[in-house]
Formats: structure tokens, C-alpha cells, sequence
């Protein structure tokens, strides 16, 4: 089991460095010169010019840079925001189109920023896969139990239907229904911590996107085990239905859906590009887009990195998770 | 009078009486006729597709006409879905917004299937570090996350494309999108989407590939000496169609959902523009005030991406029967 | 020989030819007949544990109605063994599926009584059944490879039902569990209480089968061949031990089985089944020394050998059993019966006393005559 992780992790090695690689090369050949961001008019004084580059290390050849951003990535060091440097990349965002707006938090090391803005995504994230696992669980069992029925009908297509909204079309409908017709929420937008009700709308939003995934895996695993010998001996020993789901069904069931319920996981941890930006919520999801907007590399380079790292780490959780689910597994 | 006497019962036999071999596409086209699901998915798509084409002809108004003394109308007599923020006719920006939609899910679609085709099948047919390539590479694209990632090469792709069209028309005073930059953002989108999304095809061809290879039948017909071509053309094609047919109808939709979200982030469609997107996000900032501006557009993108999954349900179910659920 | 009549034996088939006369009418579940009037009153030991009336269990197919089970009524007294013999497919498994209430989806109970303790379980509660199940009426099941679950620990499958229907306390169920564990012979129950079913071999599977099935002490046991998945040198050790325990605890047991080898050494009475029926019903030593039926004959052979080692399979009798969707009029056997005649393809022959056993046969008179005197 050891000796398996550990392979699986070195086996990883060579995708982590290229993941890193890829964000570089796109953080290099973005579209904004950080040096002309940080300059603004100034940047066609050569010598303003060539002094910034030379502070910032730009100047120095490609390949030195992307070791010197691998090594400073070890030690904890993710760069530096642009907006460290005057502000001037925000003024920059509002030439530049739709979103603009002032950076939040204090902090201009990109590891502080996205790991303070992490954690609301990830409080937000939690609530929608809390809601997703009780429900979307929930109803593909309910789904398996009535087959074929209209009962499972109504769940399939209703989690069809949930899941192909996207979120900037059912957010602003929510917010014109609860808000101006029903007025169930006063104020909505911005972020008052976990247990506010503004995190009600903005997580069932964004828990409903992979409500079919779930519901059909449950369904389909549910449905593969309903006739099983084992399910017919544990009612035959007198259980309760519910526990006959719960224990002999349900983790033999589950194990699929474990699979794809990783990746949601990683996915719903770091937030929602929309529903962040619908509801205005600082999380990372936001900051993401802010500092693509911005041209703020350095951020979204940390962004994307943090990410890839993330699902590449689930990605490996869950197999070893796998294995602790199914007895049957074993590895060698 | 003492025969054979099998314990382990024939009378079962009896039971599986199997039915008149009938042809898949047969049995599939009537399944899909049968779900009402599919058949509604199956005329949004004709309805976009019929509005894309004809687009302009239906159209009351020009997509750009801006007419700033009436701005933010609900809708009228005139302007059946109202205006927008610039007075511009919304039902006619729709319209506009279903071209571009289709376009983009039509050539989005186009360039992952050749991709993900030829690098699936280069993959599985050359083997070796071809294989280990693609298969790395499509490794990695997944680790990414795929609207974000397209969203940073579309802005990286719109400023470089930009570059290179200066270029040329100071060079060779040649310009490809000069009288409409919609095509430019054609183009963005197309490439960062097409880089993002051709792993999912490429997986299944490869493994539909591979999995045909190990069937008995086809190593005894290469015995039998067919030639590779006739092995591709008799079974490859047939075999891997429908799932292919399911995964290009499913990232029809998905490309379109896609490109929507793209401008909704603001780094799609740019202005003048029309894009369901885009225009939902152009008036979000409204929606208390107008909310018909964010609510149309976004029932109509739900209906089409609402459509082409529920098509690809029902062809999924039709074309893929052993996974058909009962 | 090895088996002891049981002394209520007699009475059994008293009760069994009264209970004979409705052979034919379709009786539809009667809610009324909560209680089943079991005769005679007074005696108490004397009113069977399970009473089966008339059962008819169907199944729906594309081919149509499967009569899986179709009018079959069999008692079964407190503290003897049963055993319920066939060849695959005579519905031997949905007869007990059917008193489990049990039935794949696509099965039903569609008219009779089963008769359990007084009761009729078929008017009884989802509730009430599965407070009966386990508890009351435990079922050992054919396959032991996949008859439990692979996700579970077997010691939490053991001790769970404890819980539930003792209302025991985790650790006292997890106690009793390794004791059972201990007692059904797996060695070392400590250690493999956390084992799950993919460590076990068959025999040792179909060990924690019986530990469930024991764990509540219920009044009876289905075991529904438990023997015939595993290998031949297994299946006599756990054949032995379902028998000790049974007799252990005093109770009542229907023994499913291809074998007459083991209903020789394990049952006192057998229960003969053909397409759905019964088709002879008698203590052990009557029905095979002196078989009436032509198809018990067929079972036992030309040369009916009680000598047979357990596991030895069972004689031929030439031709298929019936498609259970079309069954013909007349005796179902008659298509590959040696003594059929006109009679026999057009009436159908009832179970009725013939000397100590019963039968259902029209030559069956003739035949338990000429034994009769033959002896
Ligand atoms: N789910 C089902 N649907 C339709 N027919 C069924 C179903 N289950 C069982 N049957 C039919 O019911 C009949 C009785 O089956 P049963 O399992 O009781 O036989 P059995 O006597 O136990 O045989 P074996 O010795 O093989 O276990 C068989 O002919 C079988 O084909
Ligand atoms: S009734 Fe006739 S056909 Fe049936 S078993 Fe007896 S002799 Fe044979
Ligand atoms: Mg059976």
C-alpha cells in the first residue's frame, strides 16, 4: 500500500513539472507586458524600461526564469501580484473591458491571495457538496428503488434539467425570483461567512451542476446491485430496508460514483468562476477573473497551478480511497 | 430408457427465445423516436440550426443598430423581446446569438473530432511513445481546469492573433477580419477551445481501437488475410460510430455552452458582438431593474444546451444498447 | 436406515388428505383468513409450525406466466426435518423464497396460505415480515459465492441481524458473533471477525452463512441446498454441521436438495416436487423403500440404492421437464412416464393416501399393492 502510493506519486512527478511548465509558458507569452502594466506611460523611457525588466528578472533567458519560478514554487513562494506595484494594473483592467474593480485583501503575495481567497471558496464549496452528496445520493437511490417508474423519471430528467443550466442563467433567475418577486433575501452578494444566508442561493447553485453525475452514478450502481444474492441474504436475515440500502447496497454502489465524486470534489473546493461572479463573492473563483482582466499573471498563473495541483491530488486520493472502500482491491 | 439426465435444468431454454435479429440503426432510430426527450432535443436543434442559416432574413432590426432613445424597453410592440442598454433590438440579437452559438459549437466540434480522431487513432495505431504521447498529453490537458484554462489562452490567443493580423496588414497591407472582428473572436475561441476539449474524443478512439483489436474475430479475418482497410471500413467505423455520434452530439452542446461561457467572462464575443454570453453579462449588472435583459437570453441558452443534452441522452440510450438503461 | 419417525408422523397425513380436497379451485388470498383454522384444536404441540396451503407462485416473462410453483401444500411439524427433493427448476427455491416472502421482482404470490406459527405470513405486513425474517424463519442460501455481501466485514454480517432483532449491544453481538463464529468451525474467529468474503473459501463462506442463520435461533430453517456449490469432500462436513446444530437447538427445518443421499441421512420426512407440486409426500423409509410415485422412482433409480454416498447424483429419467408456461392437462409427468395412459394425459391425479404415504398418481394404488405384498 505504501510502496503503491509512493509509486503513484513518483509516477505523478513528470505530469506536476509539465502542469507547472504549461502555466509558465502561458504566464510568459501573456498578453500583457507586466513591465509596461507596472509603467504605464512611462514604459517608452528606455532606460525606466530596461531598469524595471532587469528588477523584475525579465530580463534574463527563458529557461532561467522558468527554473527560478520552479525553485521559488518549492520555497513556498508563488510571486508577486502586479498590483503590488502601484495599483496600475487595475487602472488597466478598466481600459480594458467588462470587469474591472479595486483588488480586495491586502496582501500582494500571490500565495497569500489565493489561499485567503481559498477559503471562502472552499466554505462555499463545502455547503454545495454537502447538499450534492445528501441529495444527489439521495435521489439516485430513490431513482434505482422506483425504476422505470415515473418517479424516476422525474428525478432523471430534473437532474438532466439542474445540471445543463448553466450558473450565470439560473443565478440571475433566482435572484429576480427570490429577491424582487419572493422576497425571501434582502441583500445579496458579497460573502458574510459560512452560515449567512447569502451562502444559501450561491451553494445550491453551484451544487446542482454535478447533481446528474452523482444521481445517475448512485442510480446505475444502485440498479446493478438491487438483484444481487448478497441484497436478497441481508433482507433475509430481517434487516430494514434502509439499513439493506445503506450498508449492503449503497458502498458497493458507491464506489463509482467515489471515482467521479473526487473530481467534483476538487472542482466545488475552488468555486465557481460564475456563481462567484453572479453573487460577488471574493473567493478564488473571482480572483481568477479579476486578474485575467487585469492581465495580472502572476496571479492567474498561481490560480491555474493551484488547480491542476489540486485535481492531480485528488486524482490520487481517490484511488487510494478506492481501495479502502473495496476490499476486493488490492495493491501490488 | 436411461438417458442422460442434466441436473442443472434445460427447462430455462425455453424462456430466452432470441428475437429476430434486426438492424442497430433500425432498433435505434425507432428507441429515439419513441423518447419525447430526444425528439424535443432534436428540434432545438433544427430551430437553431434553421435560425442560424436564416438568421438575418428573420431579424426586424440590424444586430448593431443602436438607438439611444430607447434604451432598456421591455418588450413592445416593436420590440418583441424589448432593447437593451444601448437600444438595440433584442430579439434580433438573440437571433444573431444563435449564428454565432452554432458556428462556434460547429467548428468547435469539427476541430476536436479531427483532432481527437487522428491523435486517438495515431495513439492506438502506432503504439509505442506515439501512444505514451498522446495519452500524457491528454493526462495533463484533464488536469487543467478547462474553462479557466481556455479563458487564459483566449486572451493570450486574441492579443497574438491581433499581433500577427498587424503584421500582416503592414506588411502585405492583408487583413482577414477587418469589417468584423466577430471572426477574430471566432478564431480565439475556436483554437483555445479545440486545445482544451480534444481529450475526450481522443480517449475514445483510442480505446475503441484497442478494444476491437483484441476481438477474436478480427484476428482471425487478418488471418484470413483483410487488408487493414477493410477491417477499419467493415467494423472500426460501425463499431465506434455511435458512441462517437453521443460524444459529438453531448460536445455540440458543450462547445456552445462554452463559448457562452467564455463571453460571459468577458473574454469570448467581444462587442459589438452578439453572443448569449455576453449578453446576459452586459446586463447583469441591471437585473434589478431589468431583468427581462438577463432572463431571455438565458432561457434561450438553457434551452439549447437543455436540448443537445437531452438528444444526446436519447442517442446514448439508442445507439449504446448494451448500457441502455432497462 | 437412519431414521427415526417422528410420532405425530401419522397424524400429518391425516391432516394432509383433508387438506388435499381443494386441490384444483383457485383460492385468491383471503383477508378473512388471518388465522388459519388449524385442526385439530387442543394439542397444541400437534399444529404444525408451517402450514402450506395451496400455494401458487407465478412469475411474469416475456413468454408469458411462469407457474413456478403451483398448488403446493406441505406441512411442516415442530422439530422434524423435511426434506424437499427435485430436479433443477421444479421450484424448489421459489417455494421457499415464497414462504420468506422473498420473490425476485417479477415473482408474486398469487393465491394460497403459508401458515407459520398460526399466522398466514402472506397477510402479514412488510413490518411484520421482517421481523420475522432472521429472526423467526432463517434461509441458507444455494450459492455461497455471492450470496454475501463483499463490502462488509462477515463478522458485522453476522452480528448486525443480532442487533436488530435481539437488541443486543454492539460488543455483545460482536461476542455472541465470534462465538457462533468458533462454533461453526472457523478457526481462529478473532482474527477473521474483520475478514471480508473474497478471504474465504466456499465451505468456509457457507460456515458464516449457517452462523447467520443460526444467530437468532429461529424457529425454523430453510436451507435451500446448501451443499451443492461446494466440493464433495466439503459437503459432508457441512451438511453434519447444519444437522447437530439444528437438532442442538430443536429445530424445525425444510431441506432443499438434488440428493437422496442426503435426505436418507438428514430428514424424516421427504417431500417429493415435480413442475410446480407435490407428487409424493411420506416419511423417509416409506418413500424410499417403497417409492409410489414413477418419478420418485425415476429419482431413485432403477435399483433404488439408500447405500448411495452423499453427493452421488441422482439416477436419469429420460426427457425434459415441463415448460412451466404452457403446462399441459393431465398429469404433468405423463410425457415421460413409463406407466402413462389415456387417463393420465387427460385427468390430473390429487395427492391421496395411499398405505402410509401419499402420492399423486393414478397407478399409484396398484403400485403400492403390489409393493405391499411384495414385502
Ligand atoms: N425471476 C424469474 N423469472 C422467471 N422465471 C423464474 C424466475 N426465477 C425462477 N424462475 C423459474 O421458476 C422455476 C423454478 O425455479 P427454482 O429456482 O425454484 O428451481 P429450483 O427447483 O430451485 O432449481 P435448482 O435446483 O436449479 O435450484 C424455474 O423453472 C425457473 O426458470
Ligand atoms: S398419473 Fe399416470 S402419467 Fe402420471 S405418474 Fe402416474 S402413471 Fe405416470
Ligand atoms: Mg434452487
Amino acid at each position: 500500500m505504501l510502496l503503491y502510493t509512493l509509486r503513484r506519486i513518483a509516477a505523478l512527478a513528470p505530469i506536476v513539472i509539465v502542469v507547472v511548465f504549461i502555466t509558465f509558458i502561458l504566464g510568459y507569452f501573456g498578453p500583457i507586458d507586466p513591465v509596461r502594466a507596472i509603467l504605464g506611460e512611462e514604459w517608452e523611457d528606455e532606460q525606466r524600461y530596461a531598469e524595471t525588466q532587469r528588477a523584475l528578472g525579465l530580463d534574463r533567458p527563458f529557461m532561467i526564469q522558468f527554473l527560478d519560478y520552479v525553485g521559488s514554487l518549492f520555497g513556498g513562494n508563488w510571486g508577486q501580484s502586479l498590483s503590488a506595484y502601484a495599483g496600475v494594473a487595475s487602472d488597466r483592467a478598466a481600459n480594458q473591458g467588462r470587469v474591472g474593480g479595486a483588488f480586495f485583501g491586502t496582501s500582494t503575495g500571490v500565495r497569500q491571495m489565493i489561499f485567503s481567497r481559498l477559503a471562502i471558496s472552499a466554505q462555499l464549496g463545502l455547503w454545495a457538496l454537502l447538499f450534492l452528496v445528501i441529495f444527489g445520493i439521495l435521489l439516485g437511490v430513490l431513482a434505482a428503488v422506483k425504476q422505470n417508474t415515473i418517479i424516476d423519471y422525474i428525478i432523471v430528467t430534473g437532474s438532466i434539467i439542474a445540471s445543463s443550466i448553466p450558473a450565470y442563467v439560473i443565478g440571475p433567475i433566482l435572484l429576480i425570483v427570490f429577491v424582487l418577486k419572493v422576497p425571501v433575501f434582502k441583500s445579496v452578494g458579497g460573502w458574510d461567512g459560512m452560515f449567512s444566508r447569502q451562502a444559501i442561493l450561491p451553494a445550491l447553485i453551484l451544487g446542482s451542476g454535478p447533481l446528474l453525475v452523482v444521481v445517475r452514478q448512485t442510480r446505475a450502481g444502485i440498479v446493478e446491485v438491487l438483484g444481487k444474492d448478497f441484497v436478497r441474504t441481508a433482507r433475509a436475515k430481517g434487516m430494514p430496508e434502509r439499513l439493506v440500502i445503506a450498508r449492503h447496497m449503497l458502498r458497493t454502489a458507491m464506489i463509482p460514483v467515489l471515482t467521479s465524486l473526487g473530481l467534483i470534489t476538487s472542482g466545488l473546493l475552488l468555486g465557481s468562476l460564475f456563481v462567484e461572479q453572479i453573487f460577488n463573492i471574493p473567493g478564488i473563483g473571482k480572483l481568477a477573473i479579476q486578474s485575467l482582466m487585469s492581465g495580472d499573471h502572476p496571479v492567474i498563473m498561481g490560480v491555474v497551478l493551484l488547480q491542476a495541483l489540486l485535481i492531480i491530488t485528488v486524482n490520487l486520493l481517490t484511488d487510494l480511497l478506492y481501495g479502502a472502500l473495496d476490499p476486493r482491491v488490492t495493491y501490488d | 430408457m436411461i438417458s442422460e439426465f442434466e441436473p442443472e435444468g434445460d427447462a430455462p431454454h425455453q424462456f430466452f427465445v432470441m428475437p429476430a435479429q434486426r438492424s442497430l440503426w433500425q432498433d435505434a432510430i425507432e428507441q429515439l423516436a419513441r423518447n419525447r426527450l430526444a425528439i424535443f432535443g432534436a428540434f432545438v436543434a433544427f430551430l437553431l440550426l434553421f435560425v442560424a442559416v436564416f438568421g438575418p432574413w428573420l431579424a426586424p432590426y440590424d444586430y448593431a443598430e443602436q438607438n439611444l432613445l430607447r434604451i432598456n424597453e421591455p418588450p413592445s410592440g416593436d420590440h418583441w423581446l424589448g432593447t437593451d442598454g444601448l437600444g438595440r433590438d433584442l430579439f434580433t440579437r438573440i437571433l444573431y446569438g444563435a449564428r454565432t452559438a452554432f458556428l462556434v459549437g460547429l467548428i468547435v466540434t469539427a476541430g476536436t473530432t479531427i483532432l481527437g480522431v487522428a491523435l486517438g487513432a495515431a495513439g492506438a495505431f502506432l503504439g509505442g511513445w506515439v501512444d505514451f504521447t498522446v495519452m500524457r498529453l491528454a493526462d495533463i490537458t484533464m488536469a487543467f481546469p478547462d474553462i479557466l484554462l481556455a479563458a487564459f489562452i483566449s486572451v493570450i490567443f486574441r492579443e497574438k492573433v491581433l499581433e500577427a493580423q498587424i503584421f500582416l496588414l503592414e506588411r502585405y497591407g492583408w487583413t482577414f477580419s477587418e469589417a468584423n472582428r466577430v471572426y477574430l473572436d471566432y478564431l480565439v475561441i475556436f483554437g483555445s477551445l479545440t486545445l482544451v476539449q480534444w481529450y475526450g474524443k481522443a480517449r475514445l478512439v483510442r480505446g475503441q481501437i484497442l478494444s476491437l483489436r483484441e476481438k477474436e474475430f478480427i484476428e482471425a479475418e487478418r488471418a484470413l488475410g483483410a487488408s487493414n482497410w477493410a477491417i477499419i471500413s467493415g467494423h472500426l467505423i460501425p463499431n465506434s460510430l455511435g458512441p462517437l455520434i453521443v460524444t459529438i452530439t453531448v460536445g455540440f452542446g458543450g462547445a456552445m455552452l462554452s463559448e457562452a461561457s467564455l463571453s460571459f467572462l468577458g473574454v469570448g464575443i467581444q462587442p459589438p458582438g452578439a453572443s448569449w454570453g455576453a449578453m446576459i453579462n452586459d446586463n447583469l449588472g441591471q437585473w434589478r431593474y431589468y431583468p427581462h435583459l438577463v432572463v431571455m437570453p438565458g432561457i434561450v441558452l438553457a434551452i439549447v444546451v437543455l436540448g443537445f443534452n437531452f438528444l444526446g441522452d436519447g442517442l446514448n440510450d439508442a445507439l449504446n444498447p448494451e448500457q441502455r438503461r432497462r | 436406515m437412519n431414521t427415526v419417525s417422528l410420532p405425530h408422523m401419522q397424524y400429518a397425513i391425516h391432516e394432509k388428505s383433508e387438506a388435499s380436497g381443494h386441490i384444483g379451485g383457485m383460492m385468491q388470498i383471503d383477508a378473512e383468513h388471518s388465522e388459519i383454522p388449524l385442526a385439530p384444536v387442543g394439542e397444541a404441540q400437534e399444529r404444525p409450525l408451517l402450514q402450506i396451503k395451496e400455494l401458487q407462485t407465478q412469475f411474469e416473462t416475456k413468454q408469458g406466466i411462469v407457474k413456478a410453483v403451483d398448488g403446493l401444500s406441505l406441512e411442516l411439524y415442530e422439530g422434524e426435518v423435511v426434506g424437499l427433493v427435485g430436479e433443477s427448476g421444479c421450484g424448489k427455491t421459489m417455494t421457499a423464497l415464497s414462504i420468506m416472502r422473498l420473490l425476485p421482482e417479477n415473482g408474486q404470490i398469487v393465491a394460497g396460505e403459508i401458515g407459520f406459527d398460526g399466522v398466514n405470513l402472506l397477510q402479514r405486513s412488510g413490518e411484520e415480515m421482517q421481523r420475522i425474517r432472521g429472526r423467526k424463519i432463517a434461509m441458507i442460501f444455494q450459492e455461497p459465492m455471492t450470496a454475501l455481501t463483499p463490502t462488509m466485514p462477515i463478522g458485522r454480517q453476522i452480528s448486525e441481524a443480532m442487533e436488530i432483532h435481539l437488541g443486543l449491544s454492539r460488543q455483545v453481538a460482536k461476542e455472541r458473533a465470534l462465538e457462533l463464529l468458533a462454533h461453526v468451525g472457523i478457526p481462529s474467529p478473532q482474527a477473521r471477525f474483520g475478514d471480508y468474503i473474497h478471504q474465504f473459501s466456499g465451505g468456509m463462506r457457507q460456515r458464516v452463512m449457517i452462523a447467520i442463520a443460526f444467530s437468532c435461533q429461529p424457529r425454523l430453517l430453510l436451507a435451500d441446498e446448501p451443499t451443492t456449490a461446494l466440493d464433495v469432500t466439503v459437503q459432508a462436513q457441512i451438511l453434519d454441521l447444519i444437522k447437530n446444530l439444528a437438532q442442538e437447538a430443536g429445530m424445525t427445518a425444510l431441506f432443499i436438495t438434488h440428493d437422496m443421499g442426503i435426505v436418507a441421512g438428514s430428514c424424516d420426512r421427504v417431500a417429493v416436487m415435480y413442475a410446480g407440486r407435490l407428487v409424493e409426500v411420506g416419511s423417509v423409509d416409506d418413500v424410499l423403500l417403497k417409492p409410489l410415485h414413477p418419478y420418485t422412482q425415476g429419482l431413485l433409480g432403477s435399483v433404488p440404492s439408500l447405500h448411495s454416498e452423499p453427493g452421488e447424483r441422482l439416477s436419469s429419467i429420460s426427457g425434459l421437464p415441463p415448460d412451466l408456461v404452457q403446462l399441459p392437462p393431465g398429469c404433468k409427468f405423463w410425457p415421460r412416464c413409463p406407466l402413462a395412459d389415456e387417463r393420465c394425459k387427460q385427468e390430473e391425479p390429487l395427492l391421496e393416501q395411499y398405505g402410509a404415504s401419499q402420492a399423486a398418481c393414478w397407478k399409484a394404488d396398484y403400485r403400492s399393492d403390489s409393493i405391499s405384498e411384495s414385502k
